[in-house]
This record gives structure tokens, C-alpha cells and sequence, in this order.
């Protein structure tokens, strides 16, 4: 399968990047957390904002569904570059993408 | 100070199952949990969704499921010290733990179970410089005790269901002024919430301010003063009290503090007993880990038994204990 690159910025400004497996059964939150960062704490239903990142590019995003609106809703630092990486499955769209952590 | 047989850390479906099990061995458990009630991610992150692998139960809402455990453990009369953290263990000369709590609130028991699942739900805390000068002194970030605001100026931050609730609440007759703030210009709450809020807005009995922050905090001593900024304008509100609610996420926290084997923010225990580094301190649920665990609710409750078993020795050295079904008990004998 092929494979692509994600950058990710952590809650400390750290940067990494990762390269991953497209396998489209697999989301964004998912990939990141079996990289080693702690997201993910409601397995990807879009239920605990821990993998609340901001991502600047637009061309990156797939709709947002009520679910994951209403849990950005209730955060603090919630802006229009916000997304639930959960919910964003995996595509060669994402290739070069880059995330900053919230959590 | 609190005594009992087993200090419980963390009230998760985990933590008030093994009061079942140290029950059936007459050990006597009392629980401290950070949130306000018990139930941990079941209670605070998916009350309403179905679970369904729970044996014997092909469908249960997580909710339903810790209102049952609740019934299951309530014959051994469990004791909560509930909203507050648990900061600080301390081993006594005499074997005995200390557990201490944020607010001061302490616990000796012989034995001390951490079933801390993801670690402390902690508040999702707002940017604002001088916000921790205000905690407890003005600023609350969950609702233990609603009496608390009788007659005071409440504002509200937050667009969930626990901002829409708790400001419908506050303003029948409690607080003598309810202000809510949110971010945005609309809510994403329950529908029979929001037409409340609205109703209620129009009626002048919550002061609802959209499009809108809190960016400063004043105060002497305690919170007397909050900015709000909207898209128009900005202003300060005087206020007895602010509560942001932007909802609780799970911080390992303290638990990193206790000389505990740590692997990857869990605690490593031996699957005999699940017992951790510290002899006396036992581990269970999603806060443990060893080879092929799996972060199940069914797997903290096989824990829990375990652990139970282990515990009877250490708090009864003396003490005889023979297996028994609770079929052949024939009946739940509380304390
Ligand atoms: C959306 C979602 C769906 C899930 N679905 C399933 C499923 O279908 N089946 C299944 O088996 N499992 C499921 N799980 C996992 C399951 O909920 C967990 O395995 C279970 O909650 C673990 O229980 P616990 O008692 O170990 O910990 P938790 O439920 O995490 O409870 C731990 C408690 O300890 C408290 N605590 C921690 N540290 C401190 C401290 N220092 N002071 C005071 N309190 C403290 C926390 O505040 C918390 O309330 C799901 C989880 C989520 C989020
Ligand atoms: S993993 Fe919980 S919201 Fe995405």
C-alpha cells in the first residue's frame, strides 16, 4: 500500500513528522496515536476532543458532521481550523498535511 | 480523618466493582473521585451510548450500567469523597497509607486501589493569565453544591449541555443573577435546553451574551470583576462567581508523583494479583498495564476479583477466607 507523510506539531511546539500506510479503514486520530501521541481516549467517536488539532489547510478537510461540531462546540479554543482528527479518515488528499495538537 | 479497609482511587466501573469484591471478603472501601459523580468515562463521556460487551447484558447504556453497579455494591455502603483529587499517598510507620485530597481530605486504610481509568478528569481550562488566582476563590470549574450560589451574580461560560443545565438551574430561584457566555452565536445542546435559554433570555431572567469571551479576571482576594469581549465591544461584569464549563478531559496528574513503576502513563502491576511495585497499593482498570492488556470494563472487573483476594491477606494477615459462590452465600450479606 502506498504511503504518505503527516507533520505533526505537538502541545509544546515540538515538531515530527510521520510517514504512514494509506489503509482508508483508518483515521487521522488513529495514525497518530499508534505513532506514540496520547489521543484518542473515545476510540475515535468524536465524543472526547483529545485529538482536537488545527489544521490550516483547507483543501484537507471533509465535512464536519453535527457530532463533531457539537463537541468542538463546547471547547474553549475552538476556531475555523479546528477539526476532531478522528474524524477525518485517511486519503492521499491528506499527503504533506500538517497538524498542531491541542491536547 | 476517613478510615476504612481499601481506599479506593478514581469511582470508574472499575473502582465500584472492586467495592463488590472486597464486600464479599467484608473488607470495607471507601471511593474518592475528581468528578462529582461516580462513573468515570461511563458517567462523563458516554452516559447515553450503548455498550455491548458487557456478558450477560447484550445491550446497556453506559449510564445504566454504572446506576446498576451502584445497586450491586450498595449492601457493602461504600463511602464517596467526591469532587476532589486525590494529591498526595504517604506510607505510615505502621503500614498504613494516608491519602490525601486537594482539599485536604484524608484517608488512612491498610490497602489502596488506583482505578484511575485515563487518569483525573481535570477541567479544560480557558487562557487567561491570572485564572489559577481565582480557582475555588471565585471560579469553579464543575458544580458540586448548586446551594453554594443562593443569591450570588453567577456567569456561565461554555455552549454544552452542562452550561445550558447548569444556567436553567441557577436561574430558578437560585443565584440572583445568571449571565451565560458563549463563543458562538448559537447552541449545540439539547433542543429542549436551548428554547429554555432562549425563553428565558427573553424574559430577562439569564442575561445570555453570545459572540462572546471572558479575557480578564479581577479581584483582590477572591473574583469580583470579569471582561467580556464580543465582536462589538468590551466591558467588565461584576460577578460573585464564574463557572467555565468547557467540559473534563482524563490528566494522569499525581499519579506520577508516587514512586509507582510507570510505563507510558500506566501503572505496571503482576497480573497474579495486580498488585504494583508498592507492596499494599494494587492497580485496576484502564490505568494498569502488562502484556496483552486491553483497556475493557470486562477486564477491570477480573482484576477487581483478583485484587480482592490479594487484599484479604494483607488486611487480615490473620484472617481465614474461603471461596464461595454467591449463589451458595444465598444472598448478599452487606456490612
Ligand atoms: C466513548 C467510549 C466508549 C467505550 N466503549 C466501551 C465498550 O463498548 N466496552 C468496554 O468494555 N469499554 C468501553 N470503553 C472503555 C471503558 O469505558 C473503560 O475501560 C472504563 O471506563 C475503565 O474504567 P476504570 O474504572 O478503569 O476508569 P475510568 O472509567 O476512567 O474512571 C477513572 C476515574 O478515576 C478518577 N481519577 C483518576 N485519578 C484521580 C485522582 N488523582 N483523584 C481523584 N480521582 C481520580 C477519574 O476522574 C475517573 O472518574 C469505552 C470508553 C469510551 C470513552
Ligand atoms: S478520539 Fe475522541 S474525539 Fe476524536
Amino acid at each position: 500500500m502506498e504511503k504518505i507523510a503527516i507533520n505533526i506539531i505537538d502541545v509544546d511546539g515540538e515538531k515530527y513528522a510521520i510517514d504512514c500506510v494509506l489503509d482508508p479503514a483508518l483515521n487521522l486520530m488513529e495514525v497518530v496515536r499508534d505513532a506514540g501521541f496520547p489521543i484518542g481516549n473515545c476510540g475515535g467517536i468524536a465524543l472526547c476532543a483529545s485529538c482536537h488539532c488545527y489544521i490550516e489547510e483547507e483543501r484537507f478537510f471533509n465535512l464536519k458532521s453535527d457530532l463533531e461540531e457539537d463537541m468542538l462546540d463546547q471547547l474553549h479554543d475552538y476556531n475555523d481550523n479546528s477539526r476532531l482528527i478522528c474524524q477525518i479518515p485517511l486519503s492521499e488528499k491528506l499527503n504533506g498535511i500538517t497538524i498542531t495538537l491541542k491536547y | 480523618m476517613i478510615q476504612t479497609d481499601i481506599t479506593i482511587i478514581g469511582a470508574g466501573p472499575c473502582g465500584l466493582f472492586a467495592v463488590f469484591e472486597a464486600g464479599l471478603l467484608k473488607m470495607k472501601c471507601h471511593l474518592i473521585d475528581f468528578l462529582p459523580q461516580p462513573g468515570g468515562q461511563c458517567s462523563e463521556i458516554y452516559p447515553k451510548k450503548p455498550i455491548y460487551d458487557i456478558p450477560g447484558f447484550p445491550e446497556i447504556l453506559a449510564g445504566d450500567l454504572v446506576d446498576n453497579l451502584m445497586k450491586q455494591i450498595a449492601p457493602f455502603k461504600p463511602g464517596f469523597t467526591l469532587g476532589e483529587k486525590v494529591t498526595e499517598i504517604k506510607k505510615q510507620d505502621d503500614n498504613t497509607f494516608i491519602v490525601t485530597t486537594n482539599r485536604g481530605t484524608q484517608h488512612r486504610s491498610k490497602v489502596i486501589v488506583i482505578a484511575a481509568g485515563l487518569g483525573c478528569f481535570e477541567p479544560r481550562k480557558p487562557n487567561i493569565e491570572n485564572l489559577h488566582l481565582f480557582e475555588d476563590l471565585g471560579i469553579d470549574y464543575i458544580v458540586k453544591d448548586p446551594e453554594k450560589y443562593k443569591n450570588k451574580q453567577v456567569a456561565i461560560s461554555g455552549g454544552g449541555d452542562s452550561a445550558l443545565d447548569w444556567a436553567i438551574y441557577l436561574a430558578k430561584g437560585v443565584a440572583s443573577e445568571v449571565t451565560l457566555i458563549h463563543r458562538r452565536d448559537s447552541f449545540r445542546g439539547h433542543l429542549d435546553s436551548v428554547d429554555q435559554i432562549n425563553q428565558m433570555a427573553s424574559s430577562g431572567k439569564i442575561n445570555l451574551i453570545t459572540n462572546a469571551e471572558v479575557t480578564q479576571l479581577t479581584g483582590d482576594t477572591v473574583l469580583n470583576s470579569i471582561k467580556i469581549k464580543t465582536s462589538e465591544t468590551v466591558f467588565s461584569k461584576s460577578v460573585d462567581y464564574w463557572i467555565p464549563l468547557f467540559g473534563l478531559t482524563p490528566r494522569l496528574g499525581p499519579i506520577a508523583n508516587w514512586d509507582l513503576n510507570l510505563h507510558k502513563n500506566s501503572i505496571q502491576v503482576d497480573t497474579f494479583d495486580y498488585s504494583t511495585n508498592i507492596e499494599g497499593i494494587y492497580a485496576i482498570g484502564d490505568i494498569n498495564t502488562y502484556d496483552g492488556k486491553l483497556n475493557l470494563i470486562l477486564s477491570g472487573f477480573h482484576e477487581a476479583a483478583l485484587m480482592a483476594q490479594s487484599a484479604f491477606k494483607y488486611v487480615f494477615p490473620e484472617g481465614k477466607k474461603s471461596f464461595k459462590y454467591t449463589t451458595v452465600l444465598g444472598g448478599i450479606k452487606g456490612f
